[in-house]
C-alpha cells in the first residue's frame, strides 16, 4: 500500500469512505462521554459531512451523513431506536441547511453554523414531536441555540483547516471499484 | 492538527476564513438566538398558580406532567398536569358536590372546587378564546 | 464588523418601549364561589391594587350579606323575632328591595326570604349536603310559608326597617347578592381609575369598557359539558351577563339529580324544563335575580317576564335546545 496522501491523486470513493469512517468515529467518540448531555454534543461529525460538500459535491456530503447516522446508530445499538430518529433529523436538517445555503457566498464557517443550527431546530421539532408529554424543549429552543452557533462556528473552523490541507492535493475523478491505489 | 488552545489564535482563524457573507451569517443568527431568548416567541412558559383558601400553595410548570395532591376541605384534590394543561382531579366521593374534570391550559382560565377551597389558575402561555365565560 | 453589530443591537433594544396594555387576571375563592377580576391595563401596581380594593370591597359586602355568617347584618336579622320591626341596613335594604321587586313581577319565582328552606336543602353547606330533606320536612315549611305574609320594608325616622312575618321566612340574598357585589366591585375599580375589567362572580359577570378597540369577547358555558362553549357573545361595557342553571351545585341521589334553584312554590329544586338561563341586563343585581326567576318560571312565563324588565335572554331547554330573545347578541355554538 502507498503511503496515503502524497502521491496518488485523491480518489473520491476513498475519500467518502475515509470522511464517513471519520465521522462515525466522531459521533462515537462523543457518544460514549456524555458529559455535557444529549443536547450540546460538539457534533465534529459534522465537519466531515461539511469537507465532503465542499470537496466532492453534495451527494458526496449525503452519503457521509447518511452512513454516519445508520452506521453510529448500529453500532451504540441504537438503530431505529428514537435517538436514531433524533440524530437522523438533526442529519437531515443540517443537510437541507447545507444544500439550500448560497455555497460560494458563504465559507465553512458560514456554512457550518447554518447546518449546526438546523441540526439542533430538527432535533428539537422531532423531540417535540415524538414526546409531547414534554413540552419544555420549545421554551429552551433559544439556549439551545447558542450551543448550536457556537458548536457551528468552531467546526466551521476546523473544517476550514481541514479543507486548507486538502487545498494542496491533486484530486482524481475516478470513483472506480477497479484500480488498488 | 492539533487544536490552539489560545483564543486569539481562534479569533485569527475566524477572521481569515470567514467570507463577509459568514460574518452576517454569524452576527444576524446571533442577534436573532439572543432576540428569542429575551423575548421568546411561544411567551414566557405556563405555570399553573394552586391556592387553598386563597392562599398560594404550589407554582407548577405546565411542561413537566404530573400529579400534585392538595389537601382541600373536603378530603385530598388532585392537582393534575398533562401535555400542558392542569385539571382538578376530585376523588369522586358522595360528600362533593359535582366533579369538575375540565382542563385548563390558557393565561388566566380557572378551575376550583369550591367547597374543597382548592383554586387553580394559569399564567402565562397563550391567550384564551374568551375574556370571560358566564356559567 | 463591529459597527454591524452595534447597528443591530441598537436595533433590538429600540424594541423596548412602554408596555401595553394586555389582560391581567387575579381569582379568588369568595362567597361560596370563584371570583375572577379581569383588566385591561397596562400592567403596573395600579391595576394590582384596583383589584385587591375590588375583592375587599366583595369581602366586604359577603361579610354584610351572608345568610351563612353568623355575625353578618343579614343572620342579626334572621335571628330576630318574628313579626318585629328589626333595624335594616340601607345597603342590604337596597338588595333586599330588588329582590322584592323582582318576587312581585315574577310572581314569586324569585324569593329573597327562603333561608330556612335553603338551610334545610344544604347546597351551601360545608361540607354540602348530599341527600334531600324529608318531604315531611318541606311540606311543613310550604305550609307555614303560605301562613305568612311577605317581607316588608319601611321607612322611618331613624332608618330604615324589616319585618319578617314568621319562622317559614329568612333572608336569603344568594340569588342576588353576587349580583349586587359585582356591581359595587366594578363601581369600586372604576373609582380606582379602572375603565375596562370584567368582575366574573361564579359564572355572573358585570362587565365596564372593552379591549382597547376591541369588545369583549365572552362565552355561555354548555350546561352539560364544562369544556364547552355553547354560545359566545362580544360586548361592551357597562353591561351584566349573568347565567343560572342546574348544574352549579347539585348532587345526585339515587339517580336524580338535585340542584340549588328551588322553587318557592314547591320547596324543591325547580323542574321548568330549562338547564340554564343567561341574561343580559345593565345591572348585574338586576340580572342576578332575573336568571333565577327566569329559570324557575320556564320558558313561556320566563320569557315574558324578560321582556317586562326589558332584558335580553338566552334559555337551554332540557333537551339542549337554544331560545333566545330577538336581541340577544350571541352566536349559537354548541349542540
Amino acid at each position: 500500500m502507498t503511503p496515503w496522501p502524497n502521491e496518488t491523486p485523491l480518489r473520491h470513493d476513498l475519500m467518502i469512505a475515509l470522511l464517513a469512517a471519520a465521522a462515525v468515529a466522531s459521533h462515537l467518540l462523543e457518544a460514549v462521554l456524555p458529559a455535557l448531555g444529549p443536547w450540546f454534543k460538539p457534533g465534529l461529525a459534522n465537519i466531515f459531512t461539511l469537507v465532503a460538500l465542499l470537496t466532492l459535491g453534495w451527494r458526496a456530503a449525503l452519503a457521509v451523513s447518511l452512513v454516519r447516522v445508520l452506521v453510529a446508530s448500529l453500532m451504540l445499538g441504537t438503530l431505529f431506536s428514537p435517538t436514531f430518529f433524533f440524530s437522523l433529523a438533526g442529519a437531515m436538517g443540517a443537510m437541507l441547511a447545507l444544500l439550500l445555503a448560497p455555497r460560494p457566498l458563504l465559507g465553512p464557517v458560514g456554512l457550518s453554523t447554518l447546518a449546526s443550527l438546523a441540526h439542533m431546530t430538527a432535533q428539537v421539532a422531532m423531540g417535540q414531536w415524538l414526546f409531547f408529554n414534554n413540552t419544555a424543549l420549545y421554551y429552551a429552543l433559544p439556549w439551545f441555540l447558542v450551543g448550536a452557533w457556537l458548536t457551528g462556528v468552531i467546526n466551521g473552523l476546523l473544517a476550514h483547516l481541514i479543507l486548507e490541507k486538502f487545498r494542496h492535493y491533486e484530486w482524481s475523478d475516478h470513483y472506480g471499484l477497479d484500480s488498488a491505489s | 492538527m492539533k487544536r490552539d488552545g489560545a483564543f486569539s489564535g481562534w479569533l485569527a482563524l475566524l477572521a481569515a476564513s470567514a467570507t463577509p457573507a459568514d460574518r452576517w451569517l454569524l452576527a444576524l443568527s446571533a442577534t436573532a438566538i439572543v432576540a428569542g431568548i429575551w423575548w421568546p416567541l411561544h411567551g414566557v412558559a405556563s405555570h399553573a398558580r394552586v391556592a387553598l383558601n386563597n392562599q398560594p400553595v404550589m407554582r407548577l410548570p405546565l411542561h413537566q406532567d404530573g400529579e400534585f395532591p392538595v389537601q382541600g376541605r373536603l378530603g385530598e384534590v388532585a392537582v393534575q398536569v398533562r401535555e400542558g394543561r392542569v385539571r382538578l382531579l376530585e376523588y369522586a366521593s358522595p360528600r362533593m358536590i359535582g366533579t369538575r374534570t375540565g382542563w385548563i391550559s390558557r393565561a388566566g382560565q380557572v378551575t376550583a372546587c369550591v367547597p374543597c377551597g382548592v383554586m387553580v389558575q394559569v399564567e402565562g402561555g397563550e391567550q384564551n378564546r374568551y375574556d370571560a365565560l358566564a356559567k | 464588523m463591529s459597527r454591524l453589530i452595534l447597528v443591530l443591537f441598537l436595533l433590538l433594544i429600540t424594541g423596548c418601549g412602554t408596555p401595553a396594555p394586555t389582560s391581567q387576571h387575579a381569582s379568588r375563592l369568595l362567597m361560596g364561589t370563584l371570583i375572577t377580576i379581569t383588566v385591561w391595563a397596562e400592567p403596573g401596581n395600579k391595576t394590582a391594587e384596583a383589584m385587591r380594593a375590588a375583592f375587599a370591597e366583595m369581602a366586604r359586602i359577603e361579610a354584610l350579606m351572608s345568610s351563612h355568617r353568623g355575625d353578618s347584618a343579614v343572620s342579626v336579622i334572621n335571628q330576630g323575632p318574628r313579626g318585629n320591626w328589626l333595624p335594616l341596613n340601607p345597603e342590604v335594604a337596597q338588595v333586599v328591595e330588588e329582590g322584592l321587586r323582582v318576587q312581585a313581577r315574577s310572581a314569586g319565582a324569585f324569593d329573597p326570604g327562603l333561608w330556612p328552606l335553603s338551610r334545610l336543602w344544604g347546597f351551601s353547606r360545608d361540607p354540602p349536603a348530599t341527600t334531600p330533606p324529608a318531604a315531611g320536612e318541606i311540606a311543613a315549611w310550604l305550609q307555614e310559608r303560605r301562613q305568612g305574609e311577605s317581607i316588608t320594608i319601611r321607612d322611618t325616622a331613624t332608618g330604615r326597617q324589616i319585618r319578617l312575618p314568621n319562622a317559614a321566612a329568612g333572608l336569603d340574598l344568594g340569588g342576588i347578592a353576587k349580583g349586587y357585589a359585582v356591581d359595587r366591585a366594578l363601581e369600586t375599580l372604576t373609582q380606582q381609575g379602572v375603565a375596562n375589567a370584567i368582575v366574573n362572580a361564579g359564572g355572573n359577570l358585570g362587565l365596564i369598557g372593552s379591549k382597547g378597540d376591541q369588545p369583549w369577547r365572552l362565552g355561555i358555558q354548555n350546561p352539560r359539558d364544562e369544556n364547552s362553549v355553547a354560545a359566545e357573545l362580544s360586548l361592551r361595557g357597562p353591561m351584566a351577563l349573568v347565567t343560572s342553571g342546574d348544574y352549579e351545585r347539585f348532587f345526585i341521589h339515587e339517580g336524580q339529580r338535585y340542584h340549588h334553584i328551588l322553587d318557592p312554590q314547591r320547596g324543591e329544586p325547580s323542574a321548568a324544563g330549562l338547564m340554564s338561563v343567561t341574561i343580559l341586563h345593565p345591572s348585574t343585581m338586576t340580572a342576578d335575580a332575573l336568571s333565577t326567576a327566569v329559570f324557575v318560571l320556564g320558558r313561556a312565563k320566563g320569557l315574558a317576564l324578560v321582556e317586562q324588565e326589558k332584558a335580553e335572554a338566552l334559555l337551554v331547554l332540557t333537551d339542549g335546545s337554544p331560545v333566545a330573545t330577538p336581541g340577544f347578541p350571541g352566536t349559537w355554538l354548541g349542540p
